[in-house]
Formats: C-alpha cells, sequence, structure tokens
C-alpha cells in the first residue's frame, strides 16, 4: 500500500514536470536553451551559424532571441559560472553576442551597397561614416541594439570568471577568459557599435575590462612564474579590449567623456588601475630579465636587438601604450610623463627593468603624439644621453642610444636639436660604437645615420658644414678606432663593420667636400672591405656591397673639385665590377645585389664623366635590360642620366 | 557504395599499402555519393573517433558539393546524429550543419531561411528531450 502510494506520488510528480518543462518550452522562443548546463554544442553551432550564413542569421528568429538567450542560460547556470564549464558558457556566450554583432554590422554595410547601386542613398552617408564601420558608431544599428540588451547580462559574468581564473592553479580558467577578452577585441574591431553603441554600456565595458586587467596584473605578481605569462597575457587582452575600443574614431571623438577617458587612463579607484598604469607596468614586468644573455647574443643582420625574443610581453604592453597615446594624445601624455619620470628616477635602484621602460615609455610619446612631445623634447634628449653613458646595465644604453636616434629622425625642432645637443650627441654615439657588446655598436652606427639624414619624409638637406663638420673628426676616429677595426671572426663583428661602413656613408654626404681631409684614412679601408673573399658568407658578401656602395658615395660626396682625389680609387673598384657584371656567374659568386652594384657605377659615372666610357661596354646592356624589365624592380632616373651624360660628353 | 568501419580504420593507418587504396575508392565516388554514403555512416557507425572523423570529411565534401540542391536533404540526417552523439562530437556533426547553411546562404539564399529555422527549432527541442531525459534520471536516482 505504502509503495504503490509513493509510486503513485513519483508519477504525478513525474507528469507535473513534465508539463512544467514543456509549458516552459512552449512559453520559451524557439531557441530557449535554459539549463543548469547550457548546450555547448548547440551554442557553438549559433556562433557558427551566425559566422558562416550571416545574412541568413540576421533574418531568422534567433538574432531576437539572443537576449532571452542569454538572460535564461545565464541565470539558470550563475552558480556554476566560477567552475570551468560555466566559465566556457559564459566565453561561448560572448562569442555569440560578438558574432551576431558583427553579422549585422555586415549585413548593414551590404545593405548600403546596394541602396547606392539603387542611387537611393549617396555613397557617404550624411556623417560619411557608413563605408567605414571601425571608424564609425551607430546608435540605431542592430549591432547597437544588441549591445543594450545583451552585454550588461554578461558583464557581471565576466568579473566572475576572472576570480574564478584567478584562483585556479594552473591556466585553463585564465585560457577561458583570455578567449573571452579575444572576442571583444574582435568586436571593438568589426562591430564597435556593439561596445559603444551606448554610453552607459560602453562605461561598464571599459571599467570591467580594467578591472580585470588590474586583479590579474595583481594576481601575475604573485604566482609562480608558469603561470606568469598567461596572467599577463591575459590582462594585456583586457587592456586591448579599451584601446581598441577607445581607437574608434567616433568613440574617442564623440562618446567618450572627460570623466569617462581619466578613468581609462588613471583608473578612479584603489583596486581599478588605469590602463597607462597598466601598461607601464607591463612593458617592465614583460621585459626578460637576462640581460647578460640579451648582450651576449651577438647582432645579426636581421635582428637589431629592438625586438628580443623574451620580450613578447612588454613589446605587447609598449604596443598598446602607443595605441593608447595615439588615441588620447595630450590627455594620454599628461597621465604618462610623470610616470616615466618615476621610472627614470630609479635608475639606481638596480632594476634595469625600470629606467627601460621610461625609455620605452618616451619614445612611445614621440612616435604617437610627436606634436603635444615636442615641448618634452630636450628633457627626453637629456635623460637618453644621460643614462647611455652613465648606465652600467647594457639593455638601459641600448634603449637610450636607439631613443636618440628616434629623436634625430624626429622632424620637429629637428636644427634645435642638432644646435643645442650635437656634440653631446655625436660624442655619445661615438663612444657607444666602440661598446664591446655588438648590438650597442650597431644600433649605435644607425642612429649616427639618423643623425645625419634626419626625418626620412623631410627632403630638405641637413646643415652639415654646422650639424656634421665640427665633430666629424672625433667622430671618424672612433669608428675606425672601433667598429672597423674589429677582425671579421669576432661574433657579430660582420653586422657592425656593414652598420659603420653605412654611418661613414652618411657623414660623408652631410659633409660634402669637407670630408676630403679625411678621405685618405677612410678610403683604403673601405676599398679593403669591398675585396674581402666572402667564402659563400650571405653577411660577409652584404658587406663587401655596403663598403662600395660607401666608397662611392664618399667619391661622390667629396664633389667634383676634388674628382682627381677620387679618380684613381674608381678605376680600380670599376676594374673589379666589370668582371662581375660580365659574367653573370662571378656576379652570384660576389654575392652583392646588382642593382647596388649598378648604382654605385652609376655614381662612379657622375664622377669620371668621359673618363668613364671604357667602362660603358659593360654597365649599359645591365642598365638598360632593368629599365625594360617589368617586375619590380627600380632603377633610379639618376643612374640613366648620369651614363647618358657621360655619353654625351663622349660624343661631343 | 558505402563507407564501412573498416575503410574507415583504413584511412587512418599509418601503413600507405592499407591507407592509399581506401583513399582511391572514396576518389572513385562522386561528391554527392559521398556525402550520401557518410550520411548514413554517421547513422549506423557507433565508434566515436570515426563518427568524428566522418563529420570531418563529409564537411569538406560539403564545402566542395556541386550538386546544391542535396544540401537541405541533408539537413534532417544531420540533425538526429547532432542530437544523438555525444557532446564532444556534436561539435563536429554542428559543423556541418553551419557549412551546409553557409553554402546555401550563398548560392541559394531562398533555400537557406527555411533550413536555418529548422536548425533552430530541433536545437531548441533536442535540448528540451535532454532536459527532461536528464530531469527524469535525477528523479529516479532519488526514488
Amino acid at each position: 500500500m505504502l509503495l504503490s502510494i509513493i509510486g503513485y506520488c513519483v508519477v504525478c510528480f513525474t507528469h507535473f514536470s513534465f508539463f512544467f518543462i514543456s509549458t516552459y518550452a512552449s512559453i520559451s522562443i524557439s531557441i530557449s536553451i535554459q539549463a543548469s548546463q547550457a548546450d555547448l554544442p548547440s551554442l557553438h553551432l549559433l556562433v557558427s551559424l551566425a559566422d558562416r550564413a550571416p545574412r541568413a542569421f540576421c533574418d531568422s528568429s534567433a538574432l531576437q532571441s539572443l537576449p532571452q538567450l542569454l538572460t535564461a542560460a545565464l541565470s539558470s547556470s550563475s552558480s556554476s559560472t566560477t567552475t570551468s564549464t560555466g566559465a566556457v558558457v559564459v566565453q561561448v556566450l560572448t562569442h555569440l553576442v560578438v558574432t551576431a554583432a558583427i553579422a549585422t554590422t555586415l549585413q548593414d554595410d551590404n545593405a548600403a551597397v546596394l541602396a547606392s547601386l539603387a542611387g537611393t542613398r549617396s555613397r557617404e552617408d550624411k556623417d560619411g561614416s557608413q563605408w567605414n564601420s571601425r571608424s564609425s558608431v551607430d546608435v540605431d544599428s542592430a549591432a547597437a541594439q544588441l549591445g543594450r540588451m545583451c552585454l550588461p547580462t554578461l558583464v557581471p559574468s565576466w568579473l566572475q570568471m576572472m576570480t574564478a581564473s584567478v584562483a585556479l592553479v594552473g591556466g585553463r580558467g585564465v585560457e577561458t577568459l583570455h578567449a573571452t577578452m579575444e572576442h571583444l577585441i574582435q568586436a571593438a574591431n568589426h562591430a564597435p557599435s556593439l561596445l559603444a553603441g551606448d554610453a552607459a554600456v560602453l562605461q561598464a565595458v571599459a571599467e570591467t575590462c580594467l578591472q580585470i586587467a588590474s586583479q590579474l596584473s595583481s594576481s601575475s605578481s604573485h604566482n609562480a612564474n608558469d603561470c606568469n605569462d598567461d596572467h599577463q597575457l591575459c590582462c594585456l587582452s583586457a587592456v586591448q579590449v579599451v584601446s581598441s575600443i577607445c581607437a574608434v574614431g567616433d568613440v574617442k571623438r564623440k562618446i567618450i567623456h572627460a570623466s569617462l577617458r581619466n578613468a581609462i587612463l588613471q583608473g578612479n579607484q584603489s583596486t581599478i588601475k588605469g590602463a597607462i598604469p597598466l601598461c607601464l607596468e607591463l612593458v617592465v614586468a614583460g621585459t626578460d630579465s637576462d640581460y647578460e644573455g640579451w648582450a651576449y647574443d651577438p647582432a645579426t643582420l636581421n635582428d637589431d636587438g629592438v625586438g628580443w625574443e623574451g620580450d613578447e610581453i612588454a613589446l605587447y604592453a609598449e604596443s598598446l601604450l602607443e595605441s593608447l597615446l595615439h588615441s588620447f594624445g595630450s590627455h594620454a601624455l599628461a597621465v604618462v610623463l610623470p610616470l616615466v619620470e618615476q621610472l627614470l628616477a630609479s635608475s639606481s635602484n638596480g632594476d634595469f627593468r625600470l629606467p627601460r621602460a621610461g625609455l620605452v615609455a618616451l619614445q612611445c610619446c614621440l612616435v604617437a603624439t610627436p606634436v603635444s612631445f615636442a615641448p618634452h623634447m630636450s628633457v627626453a634628449l637629456e635623460a637618453a644621453l644621460s643614462l647611455s653613458v652613465n648606465s652600467s646595465n647594457a639593455r638601459v644604453q641600448f634603449q637610450a642610444i636607439f631613443l636618440l636616434g628616434v629623436l634625430c629622425e624626429s622632424g620637429a625642432h629637428k636644427d634645435e636639436i642638432r644646435e643645442q645637443y650635437g656634440a653631446r650627441l655625436l660624442q655619445t654615439l661615438a663612444q657607444a660604437a666602440q661598446s664591446s657588446c655588438t648590438k650597442i655598436a650597431a644600433m649605435a652606427c644607425f642612429s649616427m645615420v639618423s643623425y645625419c639624414r634626419g626625418d626620412p619624409s623631410d627632403k630638405t638637406e641637413m646643415d652639415g658644414e654646422r650639424f656634421v663638420v665640427p665633430y666629424l673628426s672625433n667622430v671618424l676616429r672612433a669608428l675606425v678606432v672601433g667598429p672597423l677595426s674589429l677582425e671579421l671572426a669576432h661574433s657579430g663583428a660582420v653586422v657592425v663593420k656593414m652598420r659603420a661602413v653605412g654611418a661613414v656613408a652618411c657623414l660623408a654626404q652631410a659633409s660634402g667636400p669637407e670630408f676630403v681631409a679625411y678621405y685618405a684614412d677612410i678610403m683604403p679601408g673601405l676599398l679593403a672591405c669591398a675585396q674581402l673573399s666572402s667564402g659563400g658568407s650571405y653577411d660577409v658578401s652584404r658587406l663587401k656591397g655596403a663598403a662600395i656602395e660607401a666608397a662611392t658615395i664618399v667619391g661622390q660626396a667629396i664633389g667634383e673639385d676634388h674628382r682627381d682625389v677620387f679618380v684613381g680609387d674608381a678605376e680600380q673598384i670599376m676594374r673589379w665590377a666589370v668582371p662581375v657584371l660580365s659574367h653573370s656567374s662571378a656576379a652570384d659568386a660576389a654575392g652583392m645585389p646588382l642593382d647596388q652594384l649598378l648604382s654605385a657605377c652609376a655614381r662612379i659615372a657622375s664622377v669620371m664623366c668621359e673618363d668613364y666610357a671604357p667602362f660603358l661596354d659593360a654597365v649599359l646592356p645591365h642598365l638598360l635590360r632593368r629599365a625594360t624589365d617589368e617586375a619590380d624592380v627600380s632603377i633610379t632616373v639618376s643612374a640613366v642620366l648620369c651614363v647618358a651624360r657621360s655619353l654625351l660628353v663622349l660624343k661631343t | 557504395m558505402s563507407v564501412t568501419v573498416e575503410l574507415l580504420e583504413a584511412l587512418l593507418s599509418p601503413a600507405a599499402e592499407q591507407r592509399q587504396p581506401a583513399e582511391e575508392y572514396l576518389k572513385a565516388m562522386t561528391g554527392a555519393d559521398r556525402c550520401g554514403a557518410f550520411l548514413q555512416a554517421l547513422s549506423t557507425i557507433q565508434q566515436p573517433h570515426l563518427k568524428q572523423m566522418i563529420a570531418v570529411l563529409l564537411r569538406r565534401d560539403i564545402l566542395q558539393i556541386q550538386q546544391i540542391s542535396i544540401l537541405p536533404d541533408m539537413v534532417d540526417p544531420l540533425l538526429a546524429a547532432f542530437g544523438s552523439t555525444d557532446s564532444s562530437r556534436r561539435t563536429s556533426v554542428g559543423d556541418c550543419l553551419a557549412e551546409v547553411c553557409a553554402v546555401l546562404s550563398v548560392l541559394a539564399p531562398t533555400e537557406c531561411a527555411p533550413v536555418l529555422q529548422k536548425i533552430l527549432q530541433a536545437i531548441g527541442t533536442s535540448v528540451r528531450l535532454r532536459l527532461l531525459l536528464r530531469y527524469m534520471h535525477t528523479v529516479h536516482n532519488t526514488e
């Protein structure tokens, strides 16, 4: 009797439950996936449908049902968000919303194209933003509506994920959070209206991402090294969400108000750091601490020492810092500079990464905000000059030398910089060119080239007589004694010599006829380099090419008034070059790029004039063949004109 | 022509003398025939790793198929497989469904909408059934 009553109750209860579930399901819309555990394969399928068939997806009931889907899935799984499964659900739901938003943005763009083709809408909308969803935000778009309806539900879940991932040992939780941030970055780049279509949503997203980044940054400093990189990477991905959305034109110009901007840049609470302090922290923490290994590694043609394999986190943070500076200009600069001051002031406490980060930040400021940074150039120069000489750490010295080169390339106050700092700059660079660290020596030579040439886009010539000639003697002596005297067997020596040869050429070009006083000291060494046996070494053959190029630049720079000084050496170069040009196998054996050799021949022709006639038969066929080539090869007009001029002189 | 367990195992074999004849056998079939054979195998073969392999190969064929007209007919068997396989394989089968929609949306947009709606409804239905089964299982365990 008792068993039958119990059985009856179970059956009634079961039928009631079935009725309840059926009723609930019938009330829910067609894709209502309510569950204590949302059905992940179904969610993945929805994401795939939105990604692969965006038009059909946007026209279906799925898009309209998304907000309810989200609410149902998250409210029923709220207690499990802290588990790894719950975190994956949140990540997939975020992916679904982002993919749906991108699908609607594509639809809007396609509709605009069709409308313009039909003549019903002008190609540019009234605000000119229709054609570039990456720079515009449409508050009335489907993506913006999706953001208003879905993101307030999702945002708290991201914070719960972060709390759980910090508590977990090992990477799984952080991986899921990182993937979620990657989806948001994709939204910022391809459907910014989702994140910024509503001011309140934008604020919530920005503050949450910065809170996530802050806590991950704090946790990474307490973790063991194997978790550090994952936490730091995830932290930066959260910052990148903010920097990406702030880089959107409409967002930074029209939507972000002052208080949100300050909160993003500086942070507004003790637990939420700003994006800039976070980036600088990770420039420091993400730098490889093995500076001795860095210094021991020789300079190579492909690696100038700026990008070091152990610095990926630091480089990532640096790129985000530059993006924030670019987006916010002087507002960001006002936040960065005091922090830079603190970093540079800590150069004596033993951690080289602090002053190095300060120098990196100065470089980012210069590149991203050249106009706003102009008043601070002298401060940056003083800091770089001081650290390049006084720091005992190779990486700090390198970064300072690199910054000096970047400062020299700056178009702003070009002459003032050289007027006030020219002597110290060249003296510092000359000293650094003799460094035992080949990366520093090579970078010093690069920076000399920057000093001589300035801004590559600036076509005005630098006043070499004022800014180079007075210091030429000391600089050349340092180059000859230092890098140009290195034994080739020395690790990294070939690259350093090549850079030094390039610096000599630039100094000659800048000095002009004044360089003739140093011709006898420099040219024999260049010719000796040009006739080295490459022995199959690609680096040595590049050095030979650089030496020939430099020799001809020097010969051309001293001018027609001193033509007699160069003619003998020019003939020697041509006697070597003609067999190389005449026999393609010899050219291959020489390993020198043919275009480089032809350019050198053209410079010699410009100096030798009618004396160049005996060499025309060897050179002209190559020039004419190059001139008629359709490939992506270019030949300077001046090279042809120089030879043609010689021909005309010969005819007369 | 059909796809059997032995054929699929031969495709996975590291030995070329076993693998190549299996590959030649599949290549000899037309795309439509191969899709049909894979769908049949999806419903009959039980080994999870082979089911996943079938889904991966089928997805490739859907992308390259020339007879667009057979795609809508593939949806029902795929939905049946989506509802019945274990979670990790369902994602692979789901990819096939998404690929069907992707191809139709580009080459036959008018046929894509009803296919998509069918998929969406089936997702909801299959989840509701799962919920019910899970609940029933829970109730049974508490008796």
